[in-house]
């Protein structure tokens, strides 16, 4: 074996191959960012370019005209109000399967199985029960409850109700990771020193699954801001939405500065919830290795 | 090169090409986009099956949300052989250079279509072919609603079809709804305030927007709402899949005509082909299959509607095209976003 062997191998098995294994497992990750990055910012310099000169005129011109200002407030408010009811149904379920004591990827089959199903699909399913003519209007009429069909979809309702149908497993998720790697003995040393069980859940169990809340919040809220097919299908005709508007733009009339300023506009309202919420889960985490400490 | 290198070679290549879709299968077909919702089958039946026994060529008829949208979002490599459009879209299309243009002897059978509807460029070639019509008028739920309710446009303003209606996108509003409406009240696609006033009552009847064909199929046949205006082809293959309680209405003032056209995308390959079915489209057999399965009307002036048809449809041909309004496509393909945003805003402001 020549010394130049001897040396190459030398390299290749000693801390430099290391740092190159680093660097190659690293390349593809850093080829998708890269490319990742490029796009976000070619889309919002997009927004900001108008006849090849710098303009602002896209957003003036839309928060100049009330109905795309209440279709940006909307979003947000919808958003936020699906999060939230996915935390509080969220949470019980998360919660149940934590504690149950049979196989428990049986229930988490249950809870994934609507994914396996289009949302086109899940959501003409919403029609059949919440519409005019769907099974409780049609209940209620038999019943004689009601003489005009109630609205229950093609208004904010129905948008609400078939966006937390379709996002609930991922709060339910998030929630649950975090709850399994909760040690189960904080719950017994708060039992064994006298707290009772809904003390316990208060003070102990659902401050340290805060985490999952937050993460689930932030996923549930960031996919209701883009949401498209449940606002078309189930939404009225002044239900529109950002992510509704943007397809307009990008399928119908190939406005795509348009919808580069509303894609910006929706990521900073994404943001805006994000950012706090991220350091509010920080912050507790610090808090909570404090006292922990 | 040893054997077994040379081999290695020859699969990773077909490998590669496969990945690429450059297989033989994809240049088998000649590719049509169309919307669904029922229209993919009628040209599946009327055009691309009758082509293949004629011809031996194969057509898969692919069906879309948007044609158009498939058409630009490939500009530069299409996918397609040929995409449906309405007429304003085949006006953009046109303006944006992104079709083929021809001469008619490249289509010979297009010189039977009524010259009004073959769509041209500047310099005098066409555009694509105009194979049909449809007409716009009103779809009626008649378990809600009777035909004669909605014997005017002016009726879909009536407060009692609160939460009774429904209407399409904006994009559809500006180029069907608005110049019809206008029509009907005084106006026309040039002066479309007369029609305003009217949108303004039906958008604040209007239960939802319907996003597709589909959508309304639905919506209609359910009895989530009572009419809304819609497409007289889409209501014909509803009631010959056994919807009776759907009903077409030509309201008084008229209904307005689509023409529907088959363009071909700038750099499509197998053009020769391609203008072969193009021009099968444009004869007279192939469209009146497509009146007696779908309800299209043909663009042919040598086709003559059989009276199974006519019955279908409720009056003669002679008479609906009495009645047909034939608006400035390439006036409203022009207006098309100044027009869409005024209807946003106005949609938008509706209590």
């Amino acid at each position: 074996m020549s010394l130049t062997d001897q040396a190459f191998k030398k390299k290749m098995h000693g801390p430099g191959r290391e740092v190159w294994g680093r660097v190659l497992l690293l390349a593809p990750a850093m080829v998708l960012l890269g490319l990742f990055c490029v796009s976000v910012v070619q889309l919002i310099a997009s927004s900001f370019i108008e006849e090849g000169r710098l303009s602002l005129s896209l957003y003036t011109d839309f928060f100049s005209r009330a109905d795309y200002r209440d279709i940006f407030l909307r979003t947000i408010r919808v958003s936020m109000l699906v999060a939230a009811l996915c935390v509080l149904l969220g949470y019980p379920v998360a919660y149940a399967m934590w504690r149950y004591k049979g196989n428990r990827s049986h229930l988490m089959i249950l809870i994934i199985l609507p994914w396996l199903v289009s949302i086109v699909v899940r959501t003409y399913g919403w029609m059949v029960i919440l519409g005019p003519k769907g099974l409780i209007n049609e209940f209620l009429a038999w019943a004689g409850l009601v003489e005009r069909p109630v609205r229950m979809m093609f208004n904010t309702t129905g948008v609400v109700v078939g966006l937390v149908h379709i996002l609930i497993p991922f709060m339910i998720i998030s929630i649950l990771s975090v709850m399994l790697h909760l040690d189960r003995r904080l719950e017994e040393a708060s039992a064994s020193l006298g707290a009772r069980s809904y003390h316990t859940f208060f003070r102990v169990t659902l401050p340290l699954t805060v985490p999952g809340i937050i993460t689930g919040t932030m996923l549930v809220y960031l996919m209701s801001t883009g949401a498209i097919v449940t606002p078309v299908l189930l939404g009225g005709v002044r239900d529109r939405m950002m992510g509704t508007q943007m397809y307009q733009e990008v399928i119908q009339t190939f406005n795509f500065q348009k919808a580069s300023m509303l894609a910006f506009l929706l990521l900073l309202a994404g943001l805006a919830v994000v950012l706090p919420l991220q350091m509010l889960e920080r912050k507790l985490s610090r808090f909570m290795d404090q006292r922990g400490s | 090169m040893p054997h077994f290198l040379k081999a290695k070679c020859v699969a990773g290549v077909s490998f590669l090409a496969l990945a690429a879709g450059i297989g033989p299968a994809a240049s088998e077909e000649l590719l049509i986009a169309t919307w669904g919702g029922g229209v993919e089958a009628v040209w599946e039946e009327a055009f691309a099956k009758p082509f293949k026994e004629e011809t031996g060529l194969d057509v898969r008829i692919v069906p879309v949300p948007t044609p158009e949208a498939q058409l630009r979002t490939q500009a530069g490599d299409p996918q397609y052989h040929a995409v449906m459009v309405t007429y304003p879209q085949g006006a953009n299309l046109l303006k944006d250079g992104m079709i083929e243009l021809f001469d008619l002897a490249d289509i010979p059978t297009a010189a039977e279509t009524n010259p009004d509807y073959l769509m041209r460029s500047e310099d005098g070639k066409l555009a694509g072919v105009s194979p049909y019509f449809m007409y716009y008028g009103i779809a009626v739920n008649t378990d809600l609603a009777t035909p004669e309710e909605f014997s005017s446009w002016s009726n879909l303003g009536d407060e009692k079809w609160r939460d009774l209606l429904a209407i399409t996108r904006p994009i559809y509003l500006s180029s069907y709804d608005l110049p019809i409406m206008a029509r009907a009240m005084g106006g026309d696609e040039r002066d479309p305030e007369p029609g305003l006033d009217l949108l303004k009552k039906v958008a604040a009847n209007t239960l939802t927007t319907y996003s597709s064909i589909a959508h309304m199929n639905n919506l209609l046949t359910r009895g989530e709402i009572a009419a809304g205006p819609y497409y007289s082809g889409r209501v014909w293959h509803l009631r010959q899949q056994g919807a009776e309680n759907v009903t077409m209405v030509a309201p008084k003032e008229g209904v307005l005509m689509i023409p529907y056209m088959l363009v071909v995308p700038k750099g499509a390959k197998r053009l020769e082909d391609t203008k072969k079915f193009l021009d099968f489209v444009s004869r007279a057999e192939p469209q009146l299959r497509g009146s007696i399965l779908g309800g299209y009307l043909p663009l042919n002036s040598n086709a003559v509607l059989p009276p199974e048809a006519e019955e279908q449809m409720g009056m003669t041909f002679k008479e609906l095209m009495e009645r047909v309004y034939q608006p400035d496509w390439q006036y409203i393909a022009e207006q098309e976003r100044d027009r869409i945003n005024m209807l946003e805003q106005l949609i938008g402001a509706v209590e």
